[in-house]
């Protein structure tokens, strides 16, 4: 046996060029597939990590996916918004820790503004990390016409640290929508999330509702007057999520509705079945194409061994013996493929996650392989092993058939 | 049955290839031990199948083949490529040396793949490597080629290695398929006469195939193919 592994060692030294390709191919193979994968996946974590830290988004009675939609994506608006006097009923509830609260309706070109407090930028967690700041800090809850913007709001319009700019009345596009006669002031500008939070706008709730009631100088105290579409909230303990949920859905006189974040978007991620579905088509496809692309090659590599596997056969070496030789070398050829796919791809990975998240707003982290990418690198070999034994025998019994004279060269 | 005298007995042989006239029809050959057989043939007559027969590469479709007590007609194609490997030596026209390994390496190639090849080499000699060298020495090859790969040796002395490795470990028989085709006149003469005193030193029964007349002189025995002029 050690004796066959050295002999397909020299046999494969021999021919180094011509393998070296077939290792290369098998690597850009492997390495796309490992990359489709991780792009599914990742997608989906992604998505469902949207926002993080929030045990509890509550909104008005209605469909927990349009809650999601509107009040994390910023999709579609709210039947009806939530008043002002829950808060200080929800404050109540033993284990809750903060409220956050969010009201949205006003746009900056197109970008939606959300009208919040400085409590946002420490409690929320996009991606599981907690948000940070490229330039400047939060606005200030005291001060008015103060905002925050969103990592591709800011890189769209180029816009920098106190710059001034104005914002619209709902989707800004009827005509004398602007509330310019108030302008605001830019306090800090996010780091790219790969979230909603890129692409939002954010003022103090007082701002908020200055712009809308035109009066000055409105206290926390007066916030209870207000409305609003959404409350993030956080508690002490998970562990109570679903006590807390059921007094809030229990309080009678608001028309409450509280969700988990992370079950709703997990359900929304279920409606985009289609999408997912494609995205396993395509990495079906690449799987079998890697794997013919590599059984063709090691085809062509295994003919141009006939008169040296003839000759051994003429020696007297073994049909078994034979076989081991070559899938020895299918085997060894594959591995070096995997292996530096693998590393390939992890490589682009560190080099590119960065880039990746702020062009495409996926986070794709280099990382030990997931059980998908295993399962796949075992089936890419289990069929590379299985192939090459058609043109073992092949080449066995071409062996036999041609006797003790092979063709020459 | 068979007789400990002879090492080859082919008795009643019959064989054809399909869709062709039979090349043997109770065909009968004995070749005798430590003797050295000259087998006639012009191309055409049958030498390679007889060879690949006598080899056990081909099966035997009617009639016997006995080689060294082994029944070749019955036996199984794996039983008979280890016999092969183990107590034959072949020297092929094309000489099919494995062209990524060294002189060294394809002479002690059937020692690595049959122990009782080992075993027999060094119980006369202390290590695979002197074995080899041994038969470099008896051949007239230059022992610094031990290391060199043996695409870089010309003709001649590529048939040498592939002699070489026919003789290493003591093999039963020496087949030589017509070791004259590849080499002029005077490198044949060469060859024939160490290919002759290497089988008798060692004791080793030798076969050798060729249509090249001339040689047929230096030989015990003189068998000739039957159906060699027709066609």
């Amino acid at each position: 046996m050690r004796y066959w592994i050295w002999l397909a060692l020299q046999s494969a030294i021999s021919r180094k060029g011509a393998l070296l390709i077939i290792v290369f191919s098998t690597a850009i193979s492997v390495a796309l597939l490992l990359a489709v994968l991780k792009v599914r996946d990742d997608t989906k974590i992604s998505f469902t990590n949207a926002i993080s830290g929030v045990d509890l988004i509550v909104g008005s009675k209605g469909s927990p996916t349009e809650l999601i939609l509107y009040s994390v994506f910023h999709i579609g608006r709210p039947t009806s918004l939530i008043s002002g006097k829950s808060i200080s009923e929800i404050q109540k509830i033993n284990q809750v820790k903060w409220i956050v609260p969010i009201q949205l309706g006003d746009t900056y070109r197109s970008y939606p503004v959300v009208g919040t407090n400085a409590y946002f930028f420490d409690s929320i967690k996009a991606q599981n990390r907690s948000l940070t700041f490229t330039t400047g800090q939060a606005f200030s809850d005291q001060k008015d016409h103060e905002l925050v913007l969103g990592a591709n709001v800011a890189k769209q319009y180029k816009h920098r640290i106190a710059d001034r700019i104005t914002l619209s009345h709902g989707t800004g596009k009827g005509p004398a929508q602007d509330h310019a006669d108030s302008p605001f002031v830019i306090t800090g500008i996010l780091a790219a999330t790969g979230t909603p939070i890129d692409n939002s706008v954010f003022i103090s709730i007082q701002s908020f509702n200055n712009l809308h009631d035109g009066s000055k100088n409105l206290q926390f105290a007066q916030l209870d007057s207000a409305q609003y579409t959404a409350f993030f909230i956080g508690l002490q303990q998970r562990s109570a999520v679903f006590s807390v949920r059921r007094q809030i859905d229990a309080l009678k006189s608001f028309a409450l509705m509280a969700i988990m974040p992370g079950v709703a978007l997990d359900e929304l991620w279920q409606t985009m079945e289609i999408a997912e579905n494609a995205l396993i088509l395509v990495s079906l496809g690449v799987v079998l194409t890697s794997i013919f692309g590599i059984i063709s090659a090691l085809m062509v590599s295994l003919e141009a061994r006939g008169r040296e596997i003839a000759t051994l056969r003429a020696i007297g070496a073994r049909p078994s013996q034979i076989f081991f030789f070559i899938i020895w070398e299918t085997f060894m050829i594959s591995l070096a493929g995997i292996v530096f796919g693998w590393a390939l791809l992890q490589a682009t990975l560190l080099v590119f996650s960065d880039w990746f998240m702020k062009e495409w707003g996926i986070l794709i982290q280099s990382g030990l392989p997931s059980q998908n990418d295993v399962l796949a690198i075992l089936s890419i070999l289990t069929i590379a092993l299985l192939c090459s034994t058609l043109p073992a025998i092949k080449a066995y019994r071409l062996a036999l058939h041609e006797g003790l004279n092979p063709p020459s060269i | 049955m068979n007789t400990l005298k002879n090492i080859i007995e082919v008795k009643n042989l019959t064989f054809a290839w399909p869709t062709c006239k039979p090349l043997f029809n109770q065909f009968n050959l004995q070749i005798e031990r430590h003797q050295k057989t000259y087998i006639a043939g012009a191309s055409g007559s049958g030498k390679s199948t007889l060879l690949n027969l006598l080899a056990g590469v081909l099966d035997t479709a009617q009639g016997e083949i006995w080689f060294n007590n082994h029944a070749f007609h019955q036996l199984s194609r794996s039983q008979k490529d280890k016999i092969r490997g183990q107590e034959m030596g072949f020297i092929f026209q094309q000489f099919n040396l494995i062209p990524y390994l060294s002189t060294l390496d394809n002479i002690i190639l059937p020692l690595n793949l049959f122990h009782s090849r080992k075993k027999s080499a060094l119980e006369q000699f202390e290590s695979t490597q002197d074995a080899a060298v041994y038969l470099m020495d008896r051949l007239s090859l230059p022992i610094q080629l031990l290391r060199q790969p043996v695409y870089q040796l010309s003709v001649g002395q590529q048939q040498r290695v592939a002699a070489a490795r026919a003789f290493i470990g003591n093999p039963k028989i020496v087949i030589a398929d017509e070791p004259s085709s590849a080499l002029d006149w005077e490198n044949q003469a060469q060859f024939l006469k160490l290919f002759l005193e290497l089988g008798q030193s060692q004791n080793i029964t030798l076969l050798l195939v060729s249509h090249d007349e001339r040689l047929a002189p230096h030989f015990d025995q003189r068998i000739n193919l039957p159906n060699g002029l027709e066609r």
